[in-house]
């Protein structure tokens, strides 16, 4: 991946929380698009629209949560109506064994990390993708 | 191109469908989701003028398309708006008032489908 052509994706209901990423985003790749969503519905309509690289979304949110998103994703995959896969990092708060081991099956889902966001993970996990 | 997208889980009700809109507006193409998940990509990728929409489905119900498309479009995130007519057997007034509500939806019918309605319908809102 290109550092300058990024494009970030943020999905999460929580404005301080975006707020927080969206800054360290910017810090690790200031030449990159940053998008944010306050819910899965945008998530959702953002992601068909613009074709983001990375997506981080959160599992709990009104109108349209994470499952959903990615019950979208996996369908979109399985009918050949998508054509791209974006690398998807859950960042959630849930902390089910189980429930965390399903999530990070998903389609696209290359990384479920605890939240409050540890950013020297997601930093290692980025620098791997990005050059 | 202009396209028609038909969201129903039953395929022979579907094939009801296709049949019917072919012959009303046989100038368009019609594409076929087998639930919502399907639906609303197939949405994304073909912008059709025209969504028939069941709501009762398996997994996740028809108002999930409704919910997204509501939010997009309120937040500028689509820029077009499609005709939706939901097709449904829903026969709660509260439900009915409720989908009736949504402001993306163009018409609720009942199913089974008056055809006749239906033509007069997809006439007004097509402008044909």
């Amino acid at each position: 991946m290109n550092k300058q052509k990024i494009r970030f994706l943020i999905v999460e209901d929580d404005e301080m929380i975006r707020l927080i990423h969206k800054d360290f985003l910017k810090d690790l790749y200031p030449e990159s698009e940053i998008i944010e969503a306050e819910n899965g519905a945008q998530g959702i309509c953002h992601y068909f629209e613009s074709h983001p690289n990375i997506i981080l979304l959160d599992m709990m949110m009104p109108i349209m949560g994470g499952e959903a998103f990615l019950d979208i994703l996996e369908e979109g995959h399985n009918s050949n109506i998508l054509k791209d896969k974006p690398k998807i990092i859950v960042v959630t708060a849930i902390k089910d064994v189980k429930e965390l081991m399903s999530i990070g099956k998903r389609f696209a889902v290359e990384a479920v990390i605890s939240k409050p966001l540890v950013q020297n993970q997601l930093k290692s996990l980025l620098e791997d993708w990005i050059s | 191109m202009k396209n028609v997208l038909i969201v129903e889980d039953e395929a022979i009700t579907r094939l009801m469908y296709k049949g019917f809109v072919q012959k009303i507006i046989p100038q368009y193409r019609i594409y076929e989701a087998k639930n919502v998940l399907e639906g609303i990509c197939l949405f994304f990728d073909k912008h059709p003028q025209l969504i028939i929409l069941d709501i009762i489905m398996p997994g996740y119900s028809g108002k999930l398309i409704l919910d997204i498309l509501e939010e997009g479009i309120k937040h500028k995130i689509i820029s077009y708006r499609p005709k939706i007519i939901v097709i449904s057997a829903i026969d709660t007034v509260e439900e009915l008032t409720a989908l009736t509500n949504k402001f993306v939806v163009s018409s609720v019918m009942p199913k089974p489908l008056p055809f006749d309605t239906l033509a007069e319908i997809l006439k007004l809102h097509l402008k044909i």
